[in-house]
Order: C-alpha cells, then sequence, then structure tokens
C-alpha cells in the first residue's frame, strides 16, 4: 500500500483511540455545563483521580481490571457528589464564585494525590494481550478497540438512562427548566449532585482505559483535560453529541497533525480548532448555544 | 442566574464566609504549589541548626514527572552526609542539607538557586536535571557556588562556569559509545530516532545523530515529541513505515518506557536503545519487563552486582531506602562524596573557590567508574553498555 495511505488509516485508528478518551471527558463538562451553566474546572483533576483509584485497585492491590473499573466509577460518581455538596452553598451567588470554586477543589485534589499517591505516578500494564494484529501493513492494537468498544457502550448506556429512564428524564428536566422543575417539587439539587456524578464516573472510565496506555501521574490532568475541554467546544458545548463528535474530531486532527510537524502537533491542533470556532462558534454539532446566564 | 430560587434559606453572611473560605482555600493551596520547598536534614532541621555547621544546598524536582530524578539524587546525597556526619563530620562540624523542589521547572529552579545564595550555602547539589541546570548556572557562577549537576547535556559545561562539576558522563559520550556498539559491532544501519524538545531530549538527539554520522549514517526516520506527550502513535506510526532496524529513544524513563510500549503495540519490532535513563527500574517498570527485554543501553552503572563495592553500596541503600539501588543513585553518591571529599581538603578554608579548586584536583575512584574533573567540569569520559536478560540488566561488552 501506498506508505501515505497506511499514515493516514494508521493516524485514523489511533485518532479514534485517543478520540474516545477526549469524547468521554468531554461529555462530562458538556453535562455539567447544561445542568447548572458552571465550567468545572476540577473536571481534568477529577479525570485523574479517578484513574489513581482504578489504578491503585487494578495495579496495587491486584484485583481484576473489570472490577477496578466498576469501583474507579462508583468511588468517583462519589466524588462527584461531595464536590456537589461542597458547592451548594456558592450556587445561590454569582456564577464565577463556582467556577473559583470548581477551580480550588481542583487544585485540593492535585494536591491530595500527591500527598496521597506520592508524586512518581504508577505504570499500568496492559490488562489484556496488546499484541497488535497486522491488517495489510496497518497495525491495530487490541486494547484501542477495547477504548473504543467500552466508550461506546458507556455512550449508549448513559443515553438509555437519560431518555428511558424516571430519573434520567427528571435530570433532564430540571437541567433544561431550573424553575418549573422546582415548583413541580423536583428536586434540583439532588438532579445537579447526580449529573456531577455521572460527569466524574465518565471522567474515571476514561482515565481508567488510558492509563494503560498512558501513565498514571498526577500531572496527567492537564492535558487530557484541557483536550477534553477543547473537544467539548469545538462539538459544541452543552450539547452531548457534540461532546462525542468533538472528541473523535479532535482525537484525529490531534494524530493526523502530529504525523506530519510532530513537535508542533498541540500547537497546530489548537490553532485549527480556534479556526473552526471562528467560523462556526456554536460548535461543529451547531446547536444553538446554551445561555444559562 | 439562578436569583429566583425559593430555597434562599442561606443567610447572607452565610454566604460571605463560604466565599472567604473558599478563597482562602484556594490561595493558601497556591502558594503551597508555588514554594513546595521543604528543609530536610539529617537530625536536626536547617533553622534550628547550629552555625558550626556546614550547610549544603540541593536543588531537584521532588515532585511532578520528574520527581525520581530529584528523589533519586536526594537518597544518594543523603547516604553520603550521613557517612560523614556519623564519623564526626568535617573536622567535627556537622553537614547539614537545605533541601529545595524545583518541580522540574526552570523558573522555580531559579527561585531555589537565589534562596541558596542568600542562605549562604558553600556548596551544591544543583541539580539532576539539564533544563534547570541551564537556567540556574549563571546565579551559581556569580556568587561562587560549586555545584554538582548530573544533567547530561553537553551545552552545560560549555558556557563558560568554572563552577559547575558533572557527576556523569556527558550525553556526547553515553551516545558515540552506543552509535559505536550498534553500528559498528551490531552492524545495523536503518536506526530511526525519536527525541523529546526538552534540553536533554534534545542533547540526545543532537550526540546521538552526530555520532551516526561519524559511521556514514543518517536516521531513517527522525522524529520529536514534547517533554509531557503521552501519546506517540502519530510520530510511531510515520517511525513504522520506515521500517527501521534500531529504534533509538532520547527522552527522560517514564517517556522513554511509554514510547517504547507505544511502539511495541503499533506492530514495530524494531531493537530499542537509549541512553542512561534505559538503565533505570523505572524505564523497565513503565514499559513493562516484556517490552524492555533486549533493550541495549549505555550507562555508567549497570548493576549492583558489578564488584564488591557496588554490592556493598546495594546493601546498605536497600537498608536505609527499603529500596533496589539503581545507576542514579550511585551516581548522585559518587558525586556527594566527591563533594564532600573536596570539602574536606578545603578545611578550613571552605569557601567556593576554594572548594572548587580542591574538587580538580581530585582523583577519585567511585561505583560509577573513575573521574578526574577538566577545567570544565566534565568528570567521567567512558561508559558501558548493557541490555536486558529475562528482566536483569547485564553488561553486553
Amino acid at each position: 500500500m501506498n506508505p501515505h495511505v497506511t499514515i493516514l488509516l494508521q493516524s485514523l485508528i489511533g485518532g479514534i483511540g485517543m478520540g474516545s478518551i477526549y469524547a468521554l471527558v468531554a461529555l462530562g463538562y458538556s453535562m455539567v455545563y447544561r445542568s447548572m451553566g458552571l465550567v468545572n474546572f476540577a473536571h481534568g483533576n477529577i479525570f485523574m483521580v479517578g484513574a489513581y483509584i482504578g489504578t491503585v485497585f487494578y495495579v496495587s492491590m491486584h484485583t481484576n481490571f473489570v472490577l477496578a473499573f466498576a469501583l474507579a466509577l462508583l468511588l468517583t460518581a462519589g466524588l462527584g457528589m461531595i464536590v456537589q455538596k461542597i458547592l451548594r452553598p456558592l450556587e445561590k451567588m454569582d456564577l464565577i464564585y463556582m467556577m473559583l470554586g470548581t477551580l480550588g477543589i481542583g487544585i485540593v485534589l492535585q494536591n491530595l494525590s500527591i500527598i496521597i499517591w506520592g508524586p512518581d505516578g504508577i505504570a499500568v500494564p496492559f490488562p489484556i494481550n496488546n499484541t497488535p494484529w497486522m491488517v495489510k501493513g496497518i497495525s491495530i492494537a487490541p486494547y484501542t478497540l477495547v477504548i473504543v468498544g467500552v466508550a461506546a457502550l458507556i455512550v449508549i448506556a448513559l443515553q438509555l438512562f437519560l431518555n428511558r429512564t424516571k430519573i434520567g428524564l427528571a435530570m433532564r428536566a430540571s437541567a433544561q427548566e431550573r424553575d418549573m422543575s422546582l415548583a413541580l417539587g423536583m428536586n434540583v439539587g439532588l438532579m445537579n449532585g447526580l449529573t456531577l456524578a455521572i460527569g466524574s464516573a465518565l471522567a474515571a472510565c476514561a482515565g481508567m482505559l488510558v492509563g494503560p496506555v498512558f501513565y498514571v501521574s498526577p500531572d496527567m490532568s492537564t492535558s487530557v483535560g484541557i483536550n477534553g475541554f477543547a473537544a467539548a467546544i469545538l462539538g459544541g458545548f452543552g450539547s452531548m453529541p457534540g461532546a462525542i463528535v468533538g472528541g473523535l474530531v479532535f482525537g484525529i486532527l490531534e494524530q493526523l497533525v502530529a504525523t506530519q510537524v510532530s513537535a508542533w502537533s498541540e500547537v497546530i491542533a489548537f490553532v485549527i480548532f480556534v479556526v473552526v470556532l471562528i467560523f462556526k462558534p456554536s460548535g461543529i454539532v451547531g446547536e444553538r448555544v446554551v445561555d444559562k446566564l | 442566574m439562578l436569583h429566583n430560587n425559593p430555597k434562599k434559606s442561606y443567610p447572607q453572611r452565610k454566604k460571605v464566609l463560604a466565599g472567604i473560605v473558599l478563597s482562602a482555600t484556594l490561595v493558601s493551596t497556591l502558594t503551597a504549589c508555588g514554594s513546595s520547598s521543604t528543609s530536610s536534614t539529617s537530625g536536626s532541621s536547617v533553622a534550628s541548626g547550629s552555625s558550626q555547621d556546614i550547610k549544603i544546598g540541593e536543588i531537584g524536582a521532588m515532585s511532578g514527572n520528574l520527581a525520581s530524578l530529584g528523589t533519586w539524587d536526594s537518597q544518594g546525597l543523603q547516604m553520603a552526609v550521613d557517612e560523614v556526619n556519623a564519623k564526626g563530620g568535617i573536622h567535627g562540624r556537622k553537614v547539614v542539607i537545605e533541601k529545595l523542589d524545583d518541580q522540574g521547572n526552570p523558573s522555580v529552579a531559579v527561585n531555589d538557586a537565589n534562596k541558596l545564595v542568600n542562605d549562604k550555602v558553600v556548596a551544591a547539589f544543583a541539580t539532576p536535571e539539564s533544563t534547570t541546570t541551564l537556567a540556574i548556572l549563571n546565579i551559581l557562577k556569580q556568587a561562587k557556588i560549586p555545584h554538582i549537576t548530573s544533567g547530561q547535556d553537553p551545552e552545560i559545561t560549555k558556557k563558560g562556569s568554572l563552577f559547575v562539576f558533572r557527576d556523569t558522563a556527558n550525553s556526547l559520550i553515553f551516545d558515540k559509545t552506543l552509535a559505536d556498539y550498534v553500528v559498528g559491532k551490531m552492524g545495523m544501519k536503518k536506526i530511526a530516532v525519536i527525541s523529546n524538545s526538552g534540553a536533554y531530549g534534545k542533547g540526545e538527539h543532537d550526540a546521538f545523530v552526530s555520532a551516526l554520522k561519524a559511521h556514514g549514517i543518517s536516521p531513517v526516520s527522525d522524529q520529536v515529541v514534547t517533554p509531557d506527550a503521552k501519546d506517540f502513535s502519530a510520530q510511531l506510526t510515520t517511525i513504522k513505515e520506515a521500517h527501521p532496524q534500531v529504534l533509538f529513544i532520547g527522552t527522560e524513563e517514564i517517556e522513554m518506557g511509554l514510547i517504547a510500549k507505544q511502539a511495541r503495540a503499533l506492530g514495530i519490532t524494531a531493537r530499542i536503545v537509549g541512553g542512561q535513563p534505559a538503565a533505570t527500574p523505572i524505564y523497565v517498570n513503565t514499559a513493562g519487563k516484556a517490552v524492555a527485554e533486549g533493550t541495549i543501553f549505555a550507562t555508567t552503572y549497570i548493576s549492583n552486582d558489578a564488584n564488591a563495592e557496588t554490592k556493598a553500596f546495594a546493601a546498605a541503600y536497600k537498608k536505609k531506602f527499603g529500596q533496589v539501588a539503581d545507576s542514579h543513585v550511585a551516581k548522585a553518591y559518587d558525586g556527594a562524596k566527591m563533594l564532600l571529599e573536596a570539602i574536606d581538603k578545603a578545611y578550613p578554608n571552605i569557601d567556593g573557590t576554594h572548594i572548587r579548586d580542591e574538587l580538580l584536583k581530585l582523583n577519585y575512584h567511585g561505583l560509577t567508574g573513575d573521574f578526574k574533573f577538566n577545567d570544565q567540569g566534565e568528570g567521567m569520559f567512558t561508559a558501558q553498555i548493557g541490555t536486558y536478560k529475562n528482566g536483569q540488566p547485564e553488561p553486553l561488552q
């Protein structure tokens, strides 16, 4: 095969793998923004804590990967609930206070994880045999399929939950019509807590999936946190399909640029990102800008 | 805005209070981030130490991605200092360490260096990393504080500082030894290079490529990544298309391990080679034993079983820190022993210039080899080649 075609296809595969991770992170940002009008600056740190929780079970305590995964999701969801409880007193003040609050919580989480788990980080082995399959010169790592598959399942489950269950519908209702929901006697605070919990669980899922590819360390929050945020905006901030599309597009974009000019890949990916937003400020999916302010 | 909330039960004061508490947390954590410096000595703290103590400064990354480098350096130094203090110190005066964390960040390192100058340390262990060493070179030079670095960037000793001493070989030596082995001995011709854009990575890249050039070879693919990158599949895809026999990785330990791991996941079967970072357990641990197997590396210290001295050192280290010693700790221990010996010989004139002169006069036989410093502060001019067999490092020559 033409080497250019091979490189293109190979980077598409790599891009979809990383893109799935960004999509999960972006979903968390968008859900919280949609329901509370809040940009959760602690999201990247929650992603890192989720990765750590899973890794501690999987690597340090030799738990089965699937069980470690489930525990990471549950415990990080709990952390999301706690974050919402901490933020609740700020809810009635200007939104800026809450954003600052999330920033502060993020810094606390960052420092706490250094104190608890040390600055060094943990290397995570692949949970399955990752010898790549070769198809016409293109290699497909089995673990990449795991990432994409699990991410897809999680997204489908989330959609079903939000559209088919009573509590999911209640969450959507309170996100869209806060005052009406309050008037109907719904516990909007609880709904917000649930939203943060689910967003955090999604971040933990991303962290746990990416752990074996990356290295689980306190500074992993920065790059994925920022790229996931960028992906959410690229797709259309606050939109769920937008988060998924944005994540995949950003992941592929980053890979394609990196095969051409490797040292500048992040810079160029972000330049393209800005250019897209100049021409289409509402993001790729193009939903009207969700204005909660 | 969320004005029309019927559950407005919080009195105004509570809101203000919450705001204050929150901003206080924020400020305190922010400042904790900025100046997470710790002072540690064996026994007494620097602040309460007597004026008779001899104070040595230390700067290194104790947190962040490069924390392992700072920790190793710190442990090697601590071992040497504790040994001297256990024997009554230097001419009866106890040696204390003022330890500062630079987080691997050059601007923090500059702050730390200025602090050491203010605190009038007689010499310093700074730093275990090229970028931060280059950042503080001039400050310590002007203050005439001799300092030991283990950054391997060849540029460090070319900046005209008379006070910097390297306790290991530089990248040129490691990479020439490596290229001579891989090209000269093994007869490899198709070599791909991946390095990072930090000072160490750039030094490794330039040194290895110029060593290849001496053999009449240029890399079949030459990729650069950032020091904090985590995903390398794009660069590795390009490398894979060049079908190399050998993949040279010029980055620090963790990044090197990740690159090796991701290269294998992409189906790259090339032999992995690298400098000193490839000789560490962190690399093996990050890459995984299966991936690390067969990696060829250039180092000054292959294994703890090399001779009676290294065995004794490894046993003492294990007893003190509960971990298996590696090349970095051995190197730091050598560097610290030389510094302490120079201070001892300069006594009672323990000022920068005298200590520097004594360092230049030393003929030191250490765990990592023999040192004799030249005017630029280079003291080690050979490296050894090793590999991993059944997960254990062993010499190749």
